[in-house]
């Protein structure tokens, strides 16, 4: 739209304060300028109405109205104005262009500067209207021009220059009133009634002059006024063209620019705002009401185009509400200012704080805006012209949370999908788990991490797989990642989490580190690729990696690492170091993000393979301390897979009734997937805060009953259960007599105490030693396809293990009352003097710190009197941690 | 759980800290010998729990309030 005049001498446009006239003579070096001696110019689209011709007065459009009195006798002060018909002096006699200003009447025909070679103006046509003072000279030895020019929408340009060089007095000036207000309301001057205006801009600044006919050059107001055959520009567009000096004109001197003053005037209600370098907005002043909306007179490259949003490919927003996030895209030329708001999809009400406002960069065709966004969504991304809000666009869906990237190899990879290669890189959901109500959330992954796969067995450029987990749905996502969603959502309620799975099967971690070709993939692709993040190339994988493009895909931000390589994570202090140093360089945003490391414990593997435990736990924890403030030791996870048949592994049962063969006796356990998700999501969630009960029981004392040595009270710091009231499965405990280098689970029974919170071993042979024997839990987890083939009997005996008395880990298809909840865990170390804990003459009673924290946390001790119900005192203490 | 199940004798509320009078002269108190720890990804000793004029048989235990897991503060006892 543009303005019009609706009510003749009612009101008009001003600024705040008038603008005065700076010395021509005086270099910039600020903006474009580099000691550059300029003038000025100044600019608008305007259609003058039916009868205008008839009219008999010189009527302002731009400028400085004298004195708000309509006057124009004021030496020097600036406007532009087009004369009716009638004009009260001669020349001119018909309409015309005028600019008034005394100083260059010798320059200009008449005592107000007429313009008399300009062809009239034609009533409802619309023109481009520019006047200015140019340097055409050089900066050392400057030569001045005043000009005036009027060019007709699809038109040829026309233009007058004055006869001789401005006189100083005008160039040096200081106190001249040179732009001050569109329209004008006061004296006979005022803007008579219908008089549209749009477009409007007042420049420091050299208009494009042309060398050969000495004149502002008439292709430059073609190219605005939408003619020529030249591109059509806008005052930007010509301005940045100016500046670059890449105006294709001939005989072009190109000058400098810069919009001190922008106003579209395409509508009074954002019309107004000024998008120039100076701050100062229009406000319509007088009686309000003088001046209306009416449709665009500017010709249709004005007008710019629909905005358009550059969705990232997750449209997610990591960070947890706390970090800065940028979301850009593109506009059309035409464009001058575009806003942005933040809203919630459910129900259309901007975010807090994130309303309509300007969006942060805007230029060369590109818009930018960063903002903090809260958790939550989905939301809605709105972005609009100022000017012509009606060139809106949106983007949904968009979601703020937390990012976890999650390392391994098999047992990590297939926990959050099914089956090998790339077949399937997210799904299926083989049990057909839903979306917890309210919970939100994105698993991705590539849709081929091995880029192989393409013609002739050749390579295939891997690109994201992202599955969207909305509240309430069912997707055929794997079962494991909802799981995981939806157990993080019970302790973070509608926060979303993005899982990105960049586990591989089969590959240990100084593979990745090494950068070694993939085995099972394209020989030129790579685990880690280039230390800046690449993209994969189109013919071949040379220029990247799976964690190079994880990085690229991810802006290299993750909000956390989830860790349980087994076996493969390093043996090695340095090679760990170096397997986080190479992530780190790839992740350059992220380098305080916590590493979330999950010491595994393995079922059904049968012995040798599973020695490999206690090892691979030792490591994990090694890991753990190694990264220092950024380390954190989850609780037990429990691979129950990895043999090949075990019903827990996700990777062997690819679809619901189609066991393993040789487990048969599976329900394909499909199951087993969904139940480390929800570890997975209970340990990511108690990571940021401890009150989750994520962790097991742990032991954290042993000693003997007495001085026999035939009985070992094992400490577990907390009450435990079986489940259903299971018998305790006593192979579960392990003591060693060579202070922990080897264990055995035999030659002794165990009960649980009464009170659930020790564990007493009686030895069913001979004493133990009183040196060198230590205590353990859950050395080896002995229900492989040899001690237990029957793999729902294994099933079974997991029944006998100990718990703590939550609910929440338990696999989805068992019974409300066997749910397991956190298994008892053991000290996740081994080797001599490490592996369990000692076993003591039993000394004074203790108060234990159980894992790492800062800070101080209060807590309640009773002492309790035998019978175990009379309390005979209690006391809340405050421990301080460091 | 531990000592909420038909006990007797209970003094003030359960979790929050608060001022506990010194019991009279002669009835079962306690002490713990140090509150601050280095804490770490194993148990560490916080200090010994000494019973004073407690009978025979008498052992600590965690009140455990609407956290269930002694572990939400990172703290145990053990007896021995």
């Amino acid at each position: 739209m543009a303005i019009r005049v609706a009510n003749v001498g009612q009101s008009d446009l001003r600024l705040s304060s008038q603008v005065t006239k700076r010395n021509f003579l005086t270099a910039l070096s600020t903006g474009p300028f580099a000691g550059d001696v300029v003038g000025h110019w100044r600019a608008f689209l305007v259609r003058l109405p039916a009868g205008y011709s008839s009219l008999n007065q010189r009527f302002a459009m731009l400028g400085w109205d004298g004195a708000n009195l309509g006057s124009f006798n004021t030496t020097q002060d600036w406007t532009i104005r087009i004369p009716g018909g009638q004009a009260s002096s001669t020349p001119p006699t018909a309409l015309r262009l005028q600019i008034a200003d005394t100083s260059i009447g010798t320059a200009w025909p008449g005592t107000e500067g007429n313009i008399d070679t300009i062809p009239q103006l034609v009533s409802g046509a619309v023109y481009l209207v520019a006047a200015g003072v140019t340097n055409i000279g050089t900066n050392a030895s400057p030569v001045w021009r005043s000009w005036a020019a009027a060019c007709p929408v699809g038109g040829n340009a026309a233009s007058q220059v004055a006869a001789t060089a401005t006189a100083s007095g005008f160039l040096t000036g200081t106190t001249q009133r040179i732009f001050n207000q569109v329209f004008t309301r006061l004296g006979t001057t005022r803007t008579p009634q219908d008089v549209a205006l749009e477009e409007v801009v007042y420049v420091t600044g050299d208009f494009p002059w042309d060398t050969a006919s000495n004149r502002p050059h008439h292709a430059a107001l073609q190219a605005l006024a939408a003619s020529g055959a030249n591109p059509f520009l806008t005052y930007e567009g010509l301005i940045a063209a100016q500046n670059a000096g890449s105006l294709p004109y001939a005989d072009c001197r190109q000058g400098k620019g810069r919009a001190e003053y922008r106003f579209t005037l395409r509508n009074l209600a954002s019309g107004l705002a000024n998008t120039g370098a100076i701050a100062g907005d229009l406000a319509e002043q007088g009686t309000i009401g003088g001046l209306a909306d009416v449709a665009s007179i500017a010709p249709a490259h004005w007008l710019g185009g629909v905005p358009a949003i550059a969705e990232s490919f997750d449209k997610f927003i990591p960070g947890r509400g706390l970090r800065a996030f940028t979301v850009s895209g593109s506009y059309a030329a035409g464009t001058t200012a575009l806003e942005r708001r933040w809203e919630s999809m459910a129900t259309g009400n901007a975010l807090p704080g994130l309303d309509w406002a300007p969006v942060d960069v805007l230029g060369s065709g590109s818009w930018s805006d960063t903002d903090i966004i809260p958790v939550g969504g989905p939301y809605r991304l709105r972005v609009r012209d100022v000017a012509t809000p009606a060139l809106a666009t949106a983007s949904e869906d968009w979601l703020s949370g937390t990012r976890v990237l999650l390392h391994g190899q098999s047992a990590m990879a297939l926990s959050m999908r099914t089956g090998f290669g790339g077949a399937a890189p997210l799904g299926p959901n083989l049990v057909g788990v839903a979306v917890a109500a309210g919970a939100q959330g994105i698993i991705m992954r590539l849709n081929n991490m091995y880029a192989n796969g393409g013609a002739g067995g050749s390579y295939a450029a891997p690109a994201p797989a992202v599955g969207r987990l909305r509240s309430g749905e069912t997707p055929a996502l794997g079962q494991g990642a909802i799981s995981f969603l939806n157990e993080w959502n019970a302790s973070n309620p509608g926060h979303p989490l993005m899982i990105c799975n960049m586990a591989i099967n089969t590959h240990g971690m100084d593979n990745w580190t090494a950068n070694d070709v993939i085995p099972d993939g394209d020989p030129t692709w790579r685990f880690m690729g280039p230390a800046t993040p690449t993209a994969p190339g189109a013919a071949n994988g040379n220029d990247s990696g799976v964690v190079s493009y994880f990085a690229l895909l991810l802006g290299s931000f993750v909000d956390a690492h989830l860790i349980m390589w087994s076996p493969g994570l390093s043996a090695t202090e340095a090679g760990r170091a170096a397997y986080r140093a190479a992530i780190d360089a790839r992740f350059g945003q992220s380098a305080a993000a916590p590493w979330l490391v999950l010491p595994p414990w393995r079922f059904h593997r049968s012995s040798p393979d599973i020695n490999a435990g206690a090892t691979v736990r030792d490591r994990h924890v090694a890991f753990v301390n190694e990264l220092g403030v950024r380390g954190i030791l989850g609780p037990v996870w429990n691979d129950i897979c990895n043999d090949g048949n075990g019903s827990g592994h996700p990777a062997y049962n690819t679809a619901v009734g189609v066991p393993d063969a040789v487990q048969n006796v599976s329900d394909g356990n499909h199951v087993g997937q969904a139940r480390l998700g929800l570890g997975f999501g209970r340990a990511l969630a108690w990571a940021w805060d401890r009150r989750v009960k994520a962790h097991g029981p742990r032991i954290v004392g042993a000693w003997f009953e007495d001085g026999t040595r035939t009985k070992i009270h094992i400490e577990l710091g907390r009450a435990v259960r079986t489940l259903g009231n299971a018998a305790l499965y006593a192979g579960a405990f392990w003591v060693s007599t060579d202070n922990g280098v080897t264990f055995v689970n035999t030659g002794f029974s165990a009960a649980l105490s009464p009170d659930g919170s020790r564990v007493v071993l009686t030895s069913t042979g001979a004493a133990w030693p009183a040196s060198n024997v230590r205590a353990e839990i859950h050395w080896l987890m002995p229900f492989g396809p040899d001690e237990m083939a029957n793999e729902t009997g294994a099933e079974a005996a997991l029944y006998g293990l100990l718990y703590d008395n939550q609910a929440h880990r338990g696999g989805i298809n068992l019974a409300a009352g066997v749910r397991p909840g956190n298994p008892l865990q053991g000290t996740s170390r081994a080797g001599a003097g490490s592996a369990g804990v000692p076993v003591t003459a039993r000394g004074a009673a203790r108060l234990m710190a159980t894992e790492r924290f800062a800070g101080t946390r209060s807590v309640t001790v009773r002492l309790m009197a035998a019978d175990g119900v009379t309390v005979l005192r209690e006391k809340t203490l405050a421990i301080t941690a460091n | 759980m531990i000592g909420l199940i038909g006990y007797v004798g209970r003094i003030g509320a359960i979790g929050g800290a608060r001022y506990v009078p010194a019991p009279p002269q002669g009835q079962a108190d306690f002490t713990l010998a140090g509150t601050s720890v280095a804490t770490a990804w194993n148990p560490v000793m916080v200090g010994t729990l000494t019973p004073i004029n407690a009978p025979a048989g008498a052992y600590f235990v965690l009140v455990e309030t609407t956290a269930t897991s002694s572990d939400e503060a990172g703290l145990a006892v053990v007896n021995g």
